[in-house]
């Protein structure tokens, strides 16, 4: 049986793409690879690390456990469509602010877990950012910092309302 | 991965023909959180993956039916955590729920994946038990239902036949008044397999239903400590007897995660706690 | 002193790359006409290779080549960084569960994955060694029999003593002997970017790139294994995604470098996080302790037999026991009488390598439970008890090494203070306290090169590495506070071994210290060259009283910027001043490490916990940290190095431990089945201060400080536990179940 690819139309960072993906390839792999988006990092590959979260149709996902064709008409927003005109995001500032990064491989799944938690919930309690952060690793930071970037954050969204959005 | 074809159905007649198609080499992908870690793993080799997504009649939120709720197919674990209605009635499967992996997991998980995906541990299985679920089980040759206990067989395994698929979960209204709770004990806080699953419901009237998870091939109720306690549920002395009976029903293994024994003694410090809860939330008035 | 840019937090100079995703880690690399490797490994820990049939994935689609020991041109080439005894790939036998036996070559990943499923191999399996017992038995297997030159005597690769004072003789003297064994588990450095390296061949030698922290050890330990020139081989570290030591030594560069030069083409190898768990963790411990104490608890002898698991090759780890058994008689304390002896044992394990700690994690764990069952014994708490064997600033406690450099009374009272010590804790809720100390590594060598441009702009090129740790913005701080100019003046070239001055490694604590003094040392050398350019031109007299900064040469005679003055002297838009710095660590060859230690590494920390006695569940709920760091040229970096260090310690007080079944294979090697800390399991509350008195060898007084952190919790967290619920656990991790065993007696 002959394997072939399948067109897919989705949007990605507020493009439309038209591509054709391989039914096995997962969504992880098609932004890397197909659209060059390299922010999205790959490390477990079985949705342990969270270093590939995206945001697909306004949830935080694991993109190395969604398969490409599944996001067929779907919207996908990556760590690269953040960053407005060359403004950084409120998240990426409270990030740089608190000192939430150091070797920097988990945030941008760090960063996108923040946004889909902030967008659904803009004044979290600190027990909900550290569920909302659970599946994202971080073997550097020991996620004090992070937690407090993402408290930092909701205070600047809430100055800024709607700014998340 | 694997390569692998791929086909979205429309609607339930195209959806049943495939899987008569294709049967045992047809893999049905509902969130996928499973399914595609299986393929990787090598563990399961489909000619064909078969989404739901697009399948008109199936559904992906929880409905509200005369005599209880339907859970749909393609349910995630946070819509399920989230609705009203499951928090209030079935408190217990709200809070398995949301102790499933990690947020971007539950996002996509479904809860009927996780029944189908028959872990021994699976939280909302364990949960769900309380509840005396039913499943709708379609084949091209009709539906058909099933009850949730019988419908596990093991580790792994479950009585799905290759050409069909679970199409959603009743779960009957519980008395007016039951409380629930799931209490779970696990390696870290954050994101992990259930070292032990406990499952308590109270009635009003001093029914109690237990469920245990990870103690057994399968998630299963512990009976004989339910009815131990029926009745006379908050007398000290007859929870510890009905703790010793639900201990007696456990058959754990010893594994990564713990041994046999703690794993039989953590069914008592759990169910301890959950019994508590449960009877805390029921005398509290939480759970009209 | 007034300082601009020192001591503040200047935002770390990569961050925004970090924060965008713009940051490109070794996988993000692809080149033009490059092979994709994947590892063939064996799936037994100790066998002897019949065969490897690799007949059908020849022919595979997209496959270029495929390699086993039989395709190599000799015998299979053999590396390592102490000793040269890990093949590139397993020749005759295979020596730990996961080793590589074989790669493909293919022009996509997805290919070279898909066609490992056709080779087939064949083994005759071997007994396995995975533990310390098993390895020292009487007629155990030797895993290195054939070896040469090594001390293989019951698969101890070496062995490392060392005494002062007389143990034997003071036990009399002692009120209270304590003996106790303490045992460390394997521990995976679960860095979240797996191991990734690209290899080409380059003007006749080859390049490597690879998210490696020791550029200069690695160019070595490749030229060496492919009897290559120095110069043949250049390593261009790549931005490192956590390294902790899993990436400071060779693992699959020097394979990598050889399928480039065999092929011609560049290739890629790119592991999973899983297959990471096949290439290096932490050494596990056993550590037998006496010790002797008077009726005051103060310390009188400590006698020590440590025995570290290291893996089936040596990798780093003979250095890891080598230092860790150094200070594993005395810690941070005085003790006149102290026996260590300290041994590498191999094993059918994944090879272990340095971690952060570098062997100190396992014999603090033990030196600091001793003390605290003794405060028990003498009646005095655990403050106390140590505050009577601290030494004093300026007191030798190593006999013939650096005296304690730092006020580390200061230190432990300030961490317990934080903790609120003495205060009444409510039922199940414990604390303590503990000190955890290192040297870095001794007699070792840094330069930098500062260049100052016809601009005023400034590159410093230094042979450190960026794993997140914050080397690359306090470089740019010690330059910008050199000049006065701002930070976004500087830039910071690091690693490439072709373009940057010798630097040893990335590790121990010493970058800040020893690259620092050097690039602090290079700019002062750039100045000290515009002001003899300025005396030159006659633009200032030689006597003059000179300001060079902010980008001026002020003198009496008037002002020239920078550029004005390299234009003039050198003419326009040409040339540039380059500036050169050394740092030298001690050398003393009559030392047993080679060399005096430059600073001492102390941190206090602070400990409560609390137990579930049902579950025996034990939660953080608050973690203190205090370093002596002389000077914190960057205090939010400095702070959040300890904090990370300290998690990932509490990840080895309760939770992680790599776990082998009596075949001598992995059964907890991933993501789903090792477990680390989440953002879930951090506690409540995580404070970290700093004692600054600015006594350090570094720039500005500073010390080092980084690997600290991951020393002192689980002595902390472990006496915690005791105090909350009174149970005495010995062996890492704290597991819920060890807890509750200890406390039902089961």
């Amino acid at each position: 049986m002959m394997i072939e690819s399948i067109p897919i139309t989705v949007e990605v960072n507020g493009t439309i793409q038209r591509l054709k993906v391989m039914p096995h390839h997962s969504l992880a792999v098609v932004i890397r690879e197909q659209l060059g988006l390299l922010g999205t990092k790959i490390s477990c590959g079985e949705g342990e690390c969270g270093a590939c979260t995206v945001i697909l149709d306004g949830k935080a996902v694991n993109s190395c456990m969604v398969l490409a064709v599944e996001a067929d008409g779907c919207s996908v927003l990556t760590i690269e469509g953040l960053a407005k005109n060359g403004e950084l995001h409120p998240i990426q500032t409270a990030f740089i602010e608190e000192g939430a990064v150091q070797c920097g491989f988990c945030t941008p799944g760090m960063v996108m877990s923040t946004k889909a938690l902030l967008d659904e919930n803009p004044e979290p309690e600190e027990e909900q950012i550290r569920e909302a952060l659970a599946g994202n690793l971080c073997r550097c930071t020991g996620y004090h910092r992070i937690i407090n970037a993402v408290h930092a954050a909701a205070r600047k969204s809430s100055v800024h309302s709607g700014e998340t959005k | 991965m694997k390569r692998f074809n791929y086909a979205e159905p429309k609607n339930l007649v195209e959806l049943v023909a495939l899987l008569h198609q294709y049967g045992a080499s047809a893999s049905i992908l509902a969130g996928g959180t499973d399914l595609i870690n299986h393929i990787s793993h090598g563990k399961r080799s489909p000619k064909i993956v078969v989404s739901l997504r697009g399948v008109a009649e199936l559904s992906n939120t929880v409905i509200e039916k005369s005599e209880g709720i339907e859970i749909g197919v393609l349910a995630t674990l946070t819509t399920v955590a989230e609705h009203p209605l499951v928090r209030q009635r079935y408190t217990a499967l709200a809070e398995a729920a949301v102790k499933v992996g990690s947020k971007q997991i539950r996002n996509r998980g479904t809860v009927v994946g996780n029944v189908c995906n028959a872990s021994p541990a699976a939280d909302t299985v364990t949960a769900l038990l309380l509840f005396d679920p039913v499943l709708s089980v379609l084949a091209e040759t009709g539906r058909r239902t099933v009850a949730l206990s019988d419908f596990l067989l093991g580790p792994g395994q479950t009585s799905l036949a290759a050409d069909e698929l679970v199409e959603s979960i009743f779960l009957p209204t519980p008395i007016e008044g039951t409380a629930s709770t799931y209490r779970k004990l696990s390696r870290r806080e954050g994101v992990d397999l259930a070292t032990v699953g406990v499952a308590t419901s109270v009635e009003w009237s001093g029914n109690i239903r237990i469920a245990l998870g990870a103690v057994g091939p399968k998630a299963f109720r512990a009976v004989a400590a339910e009815l131990q306690l029926k009745g006379n549920p908050r007398d000290m002395d007859n929870i510890e007897s009905a703790i010793r009976l639900a201990q007696v029903a456990a058959e754990p293994i010893s594994d990564l995660r713990a041994s046999n024994e703690y794993r039989r003694e953590m069914v008592g410090a759990l169910l301890r706690q959950a019994l508590q809860q449960a009877l805390a939330r029921c005398k509290g008035g939480e759970c009209k | 002193m007034s300082l601009e840019f020192v001591g503040k937090n200047i935002q770390r100079t990569d961050v925004v790359q970090k924060v965008t995703g713009a940051t490109r880690y070794a996988n993000d690399i692809s080149l033009e006409g490059m092979l994709h490797g994947k590892l063939y490994r064996s799936e037994h820990a100790h066998a002897r290779i019949l065969s490897i049939n690799t007949d059908l994935v020849r022919q595979a689609e997209g496959v270029a080549a495929v390699f086993t020991a039989k395709d190599f041109s000799a015998s299979v080439p053999l590396f390592g960084p102490v000793t040269e005894d890990q093949p590139l790939l397993a020749e005759r036998e295979v020596k730990f569960h996961g080793e590589p036996v074989a790669v493909v070559l293919a022009n996509t990943a997805e290919a070279a994955q898909n066609a490992l499923e056709g080779i087939h191999a064949e083994y005759e399996i071997l007994p396995a060694i995975c533990t310390v017992e098993a390895a020292l038995a009487e007629g155990a297997p030797l895993l290195h029999a054939e070896a040469t030159g090594l001390s293989c005597n019951r698969n101890i690769h070496s062995s490392y003593s060392y005494e002062w004072g007389n143990v034997e003789e003071c036990r009399a003297s002692c009120a209270h002997i304590i003996h106790n064994t303490y045992t460390f588990p394997m521990i995976h450095h679960s860095m979240i970017e797996p191991y990734c390296v690209i290899a080409y061949p380059q003007h006749g030698g080859v390049v490597i790139e690879s998210p490696v922290q020791h550029p200069f050890i690695l160019r070595r330990v490749i030229a060496s294994a492919l009897k290559l020139k120095l110069s043949q081989v250049r390593v261009i570290p790549t931005d490192i995604g956590g390294g902790f030591g899993a990436k400071g030594y060779s693992k699959y560069e020097p394979l990598a470098a050889y399928l480039a030069l065999q092929t011609g083409k560049p290739v890629k190898l790119s592991l999973s996080m899983n297959e990471s768990f096949f290439a290096a963790r932490r050494l596990s411990a056993r550590v037998a302790i006496e010790s002797g104490f008077d009726a005051k608890g103060v310390l009188v002898f400590q006698d020590v037999v440590a025995d570290y698991l290291i893996g089936a090759y040596a990798d780093a780890a003979p250095r890891v026991v080598a230092k860790g058994a150094y200070l594993g008689g005395c810690g941070p304390y005085k003790v006149p009488n102290v026996r260590i002896k300290a041994n590498a044992i191999y094993s059918n394990t994944v090879p272990a390598t340095a971690a952060r700690g570098f062997g100190m994690p396992q014999m603090v764990w033990a030196i600091e439970s001793q003390l605290n069952e003794a405060c028990r014994r003498v009646g005095i708490d655990a403050l106390e008890i140590r505050l009577r064997n601290l030494p004093d600033k300026g007191e030798v406690f190593v006999p013939g090494d650096t005296p304690a450099d730092g006020d580390w009374k200061q230190g432990l009272k300030k961490a317990a203070a934080m903790i609120d010590w003495g205060a009444a804790t409510q039922k199940n809720i414990g604390r303590s306290i503990s000190i955890g100390i290192k040297n870095p590594i001794p007699a070792a060598v840094s330069n930098a090169i500062v260049k100052l441009h016809a601009d005023d702009s400034v590159t410093v090129a230094v042979g450190t590495t960026e794993m997140g740790q914050g080397a690359r913005t306090v470089f740019t701080q010690i330059a910008a506070e050199a000049f006065l100019l701002p930070v976004d003046r500087i830039t910071v070239i690091m690693g490439d071994t072709a373009a940057v001055p010798f630097d040893l490694c990335t590790a121990g604590s010493r970058s800040t210290v020893s690259m620092g003094n050097a690039v602090q040392q290079a700019c002062n050398d750039v100045l000290r060259q515009l002001r003899e350019m300025a005396q030159e031109l006659e633009l200032i007299k030689p006597d003059e009283e000179v300001k060079i900064s902010g980008g001026l040469v002020t003198g009496c005679g008037g002002v020239i910027s920078y550029p004005e003055l390299l234009k003039k002297y050198l003419g326009f838009n040409q040339g540039e001043v380059v500036g050169k710095g050394i740092f030298k660590g001690t050398k003393d060859v009559s030392h047993v490490l080679g060399g005096l230690t430059d600073f001492w590494e102390v941190i206090f920390t602070a400990a409560e916990v609390k137990v579930e006695p049902e579950t025996g569940k034990v939660t953080v709920s608050k973690l203190v940290n205090v370093s002596d760091l002389g000077k914190a040229i960057n205090p939010i970096q400095a702070k959040s190095q300890e904090e990370g260090g300290s998690i990932m310690a509490m990840g080895h007080a309760l939770m992680e431990q790599l776990i082998y079944d009596d075949k001598g294979l992995l059964k907890n090697g991933g993501s789903l089945d090792y477990r680390i800390p989440t953002a879930m399991d951090v506690p409540r509350s995580m404070q970290s201060a700093f004692i600054e008195n600015q006594d350090g060898p570094g720039p500005y007084g500073a010390k080092g400080l980084g690997e600290s952190g991951a020393i002192s919790p689980a002595p902390a967290i472990a006496d915690a536990v005791r105090d909350a619920v009174g149970v005495h656990i010995k062996d890492l991790p704290l597991t819920p179940e060890k807890i509750w065993r200890a406390l039902h007696k089961r």
